[in-house]
């Protein structure tokens, strides 16, 4: 074989795997857009935790405040909630507390309820902005 | 031409034409392939059926909770007997306190239908409700299905009731009430006094509770020694 055979098609080859390689990593980001899966049914969100763990250390005070219609304990409580600096909004049956002055825009929002000393229903959802 | 000439021209072909091949399956089944090389659905809705659950299991938790407090105050405002004694004891016949019993028909009642089967032995064990999480993805579906039940230990300590109850009777049938430490008499009537349970009250304010109950000596319902 001379000097020079074939390097035509060496070229031809390395130009066909490059844009293999590009190919696949085209696809690869196609399909793992942003590498998590949202899925239909898991509405929320990571603030599922959040709200539970503040239901769950608070629900007599909930229950108080309710009961009395005066949140003043609850908004002491509410203060201790940090979700990053990211506006949120707390909404106990009709009350609504918005502790800091924000807008909520695009957001995530989980919901729960606990029973009153009367059975009744507390409704308790809790929005968070998206990041 | 040479064997050796055309194979990698036809195997470089080859590889574009599946690469290709798989480009267009990709982007047409786009959402198939996203699931079929994702693990994380099951898993977020497992998750996400997880906080369902703790959710659900919290609500009843404070309904069985809030209710049991209800349910001693009555308890001890009744003195563990129909209403129609007055509060006050006799053995061997409907004024015969029967704790266990009064207390399941107590909580029975302020649970109102909500429950499906309560059981009050050591524990109280409420079965409320069944849950069944069906978290799923095109490739798998899984089904979790089970008994929300709440177990806790009773407010009130039956036992030591049982106790007060049997050592009443045993001074009733000695004729001597002072081992019973009764707080205060008023001729055969005997007034006895015993906390029940530390409880939040309807304002949420923690208050003791306490069985306040009379027993008349000469009308208690036991065989007492005429000695």
């Amino acid at each position: 074989m001379r000097k020079g055979d074939g390097s035509g098609l060496m070229m031809i080859i390395s130009v066909i795997v490059l844009m293999i390689i590009l190919v696949q990593y085209f696809i690869f980001s196609m399909i793992f857009p942003h590498k998590s899966v949202q899925s239909d049914l898991y509405f929320g969100s990571g603030i599922d935790f959040d709200l539970i763990n503040f239901v769950e250390l608070n629900s007599d005070l909930i229950v108080k405040s309710v009961k009395n219609g005066n949140y003043d304990d609850l908004s002491i409580k509410m203060k201790k909630m940090d979700f990053n600096g990211r506006c949120w909004q707390l909404k106990i049956n009709d009350e609504v507390f918005n502790i800091y002055i924000c807008s909520m825009n695009e957001h995530e929002a989980a919901e729960t309820s606990i029973p009153d000393y009367s059975n009744n229903d507390i409704k308790i959802i809790l929005r968070v902005n998206k990041k | 031409m040479r064997k050796g000439n055309i194979f990698m021209p036809t195997v470089a072909m080859g590889l574009l034409i599946i690469m290709s091949v798989f480009i267009f399956l990709a982007i047409t089944h786009r959402n198939d392939a996203e699931e079929f090389f994702s693990i994380g659905r099951i898993q977020s809705n497992i998750t996400s059926s997880y906080f369902m659950w703790e959710e659900t299991y919290i609500y009843y938790e404070k309904l069985l909770e809030y209710n049991e407090y209800k349910s001693a105050k009555e308890f001890s405002e009744d003195a563990a007997v129909p209403k129609l004694c007055s509060r006050r004891w006799k053995f061997n016949s409907e004024c015969e306190p029967e704790f266990r019993d009064y207390f399941r028909d107590s909580l029975t009642k302020n649970l109102n239908d909500k429950y499906k089967d309560l059981d009050i032995k050591q524990d109280i064990e409420a079965y409320f409700t069944d849950f069944s999480f069906s978290p799923y993805s095109s490739m798998a579906k899984v089904k979790y299905e089970g008994k929300i039940i709440v177990k806790k230990k009773p407010l009130v300590d039956f036992q030591d009731l049982e106790q007060l109850k049997s050592k009443i009777k045993g001074c009733l049938q000695n004729n001597d009430m002072n081992p019973c430490n009764p707080e205060h008499n008023k001729g055969n009537v005997y007034t006895f006094r015993h906390k029940v349970a530390d409880i939040l009250n309807e304002d949420l304010e923690k208050e003791e509770v306490y069985i306040e109950f009379e027993i008349d000596s000469k009308d208690s319902g036991l065989i007492t020694s005429i000695f």
